[in-house]
């Protein structure tokens, strides 16, 4: 599992992390989002043991990050934000090299994944595209089957295959009891495999929320189009606005019951609902509107 | 030290490697075959002797011209090889430690279970090796160059060997303070610039200090002027102790270094 506590790194006194608390349990998903600079990759990279921190605590299945880094990452998968591959060598050197440094040789699941994202392992990497290379980020990730994977953005600059590719693999390491740590701006993706959500802005924590409770607040709109004028104020109680003579917009604050009744004794046209979207929940969140 | 980051080093190293194995011995054998055309007679010496001996000194154009090994230490070894090695070792220190730090790719060296001392070990060991590498290279090169192009005179096995294990452990303290200097500053860019400065300042300042007897306390201030072939091929006290002295701070330095990256925050 993955735990943060009370996590700061000043790099001025207004930029770095500051306080950061994050628990990620035995086979759960937490999706870590934010603004660009807000301070996810600063969190990942002291979960990797690259940054000592000031004050506070990283650990992975119980290991400080700085101090113990080799047995907090003995079982860990992680794709980095920014994949900058060793160069002059061919994939297929590069994945063996990674076996090794990772005590994981034996190939079967190496290969297994090679053959799914369609991996030519003898192109050297310098000469790759970089679809390739981040399939073989991916591949480098997953090949050696982890108990705890970070992702710090993955699906950055994926073509759409490949990132229902991704969203597969978490669906299944989930599945397996994987413990996941995903940093990204792909709402979809994290909406697809997230238990619960962190949102971190400035470096500070914002938010907590599991998921069920985010689908919770996403509000849902009634757009009610009638056959003849009606005003909003035939409608006390309620919140709504006047979007055209015969058009009325609702927004309720529960059970839309209430409404229904209501309407029932004007001619309605038409009823059209809307949700709103986890893009619109986390743009407000990231802006401090919402969460 | 981890076998997987000394193959990897071997591997992505290798053509730069090689590079520099043929350009040394290239330029010792292109030397070996111009000796004896050189010194049938006097001409070229006579030309040499018009140049006054302190800036001979400076040039590194020093030694007796008539036999071999002075000839390729006068006309290479006290220059030319100076600075290939001096570029040797910025790029090879660049390569091996400063360039997988800023392209992000230490990364994948440091995401599992190596610790970070060992990799930085490795990459120190495999600098080591290619250093040793270089220096039996260019030691061949000269015995092959006297075998083929100076047949019947005695070869001055002991000279080559003093020069080249001078050379190497010279190159290996620079080595060294290059992988220090790129723990001390925070990018490649400035890792290099500050080691380049450094080198050359190094290098100029053993050359300006025999233009002058007023200057020749700057022969402190520089670790070139340990290199001297001629004193340390007759005095073995001296070279062992500059052997031992050179190989000693190396390792020293390089222990600061692993110490400095172990603690050294990382933007991967």
């Amino acid at each position: 599992m993955i735990k943060v506590e009370g996590l700061t790194k000043r790099f001025t006194p207004f930029q770095g992390v500051f306080e950061v608390n994050l628990e990620v349990g035995r086979g759960e998903v937490l999706g870590f989002i934010g603004p660009n600079g807000a301070g996810k990759s600063t969190t990942i990279r002291h979960l990797m043991g690259y940054l000592q921190q000031d004050a506070g605590r990283a650990e992975i299945n119980g290991h400080d990050c700085w101090k113990e880094p080799v047995a907090a990452k003995a079982r860990l998968g992680y794709l980095p934000g920014e994949i900058g591959f060793p160069q002059g060598i061919s994939a297929r050197t590069f994945l063996r090299m990674q076996g090794e440094l990772r005590g994981h040789p034996d190939p079967t699941r190496r290969y297994e994944l090679v053959e799914r994202l369609r991996l030519r392992l003898d192109t050297p990497i310098g000469k790759m595209s970089k679809g390739m290379k981040q399939k073989l980020a991916i591949i480098a990730t997953f090949m050696t089957d982890p108990e705890v994977v970070i992702l710090d953005e993955p699906a950055s600059g994926l073509d759409p295959l490949m990132q229902d590719e991704l969203i597969a693999l978490l669906v299944e390491a989930k599945r397996a009891g994987t413990t996941i740590l995903l940093s990204s701006h792909i709402f979809e993706e994290v909406e697809a495999v997230a238990d619960r959500i962190s949102i971190i802005r400035d470096g500070r924590i914002v938010s907590h929320q599991t998921m069920d409770s985010v689908r919770a607040a996403l509000r849902t709109t009634l757009r009610v189009t009638f056959t003849e004028d009606v005003a909003a104020s035939s409608f006390p109680g309620f919140a709504v606005e006047q979007a055209g003579p015969r058009a009325l917009v609702f927004r309720p604050r529960g059970d839309t019951g209430e409404i229904v009744t209501s309407l029932a004794r004007h001619p309605v046209a038409d009823v059209e609902t809307e949700r709103q979207s986890f893009r619109d929940y986390f743009r407000e969140a990231y802006r401090g509107e919402a969460a | 030290m981890n076998r997987t980051v000394l193959r990897y080093s071997f591997l992505t190293n290798a053509p730069l490697l090689a590079g520099a194995a043929v350009v040394i011995g290239s330029m010792v054998l292109s030397l070996a075959w111009l000796f004896p055309l050189l010194s049938a007679d006097a001409t070229y010496t006579e030309m040499l002797e018009t140049i006054p001996e302190q800036l001979r000194q400076a040039l590194g154009v020093s030694g007796d011209q008539t036999e071999y090994f002075g000839f390729l230490t006068a006309n290479y070894y006290n220059s030319l090889h100076l600075y290939f090695m001096m570029a040797l070792v910025l790029l090879l220190g660049h390569r091996l430690v400063s360039k997988p730090i800023d392209d992000t790719s230490l990364n994948y060296f440091l995401n599992g279970s190596l610790p970070r001392a060992s990799y930085l070990i490795a990459r120190l060991v495999f600098f080591l090796l290619a250093s040793v590498g270089i220096a039996v290279v260019s030691l061949v090169s000269m015995v092959v160059g006297q075998l083929v192009f100076d047949w019947g005179s005695p070869v001055e096995w002991r000279g080559m060997v003093v020069l080249n294990v001078n050379l190497l452990v010279l190159f290996l303290f620079l080595g060294s303070v290059v992988f220090l200097i790129r723990m001390l500053t925070k990018t490649g860019v400035e890792a290099l610039a500050g080691s380049t400065g450094l080198v050359i300042f190094q290098y100029f300042l053993s050359m300006v200090e025999p233009l002058s007897p007023h200057l020749s306390w700057l022969r402190y201030l520089t670790v070139f002027s340990l290199f001297d072939v001629d004193r340390h091929v007759g005095n073995t006290g001296v070279f062992l102790a500059v052997v031992v002295g050179l190989t000693a701070a190396s390792v020293v330095v390089s222990a600061i270094s692993v110490h400095l990256f172990r603690r050294k925050d990382l933007f991967l």
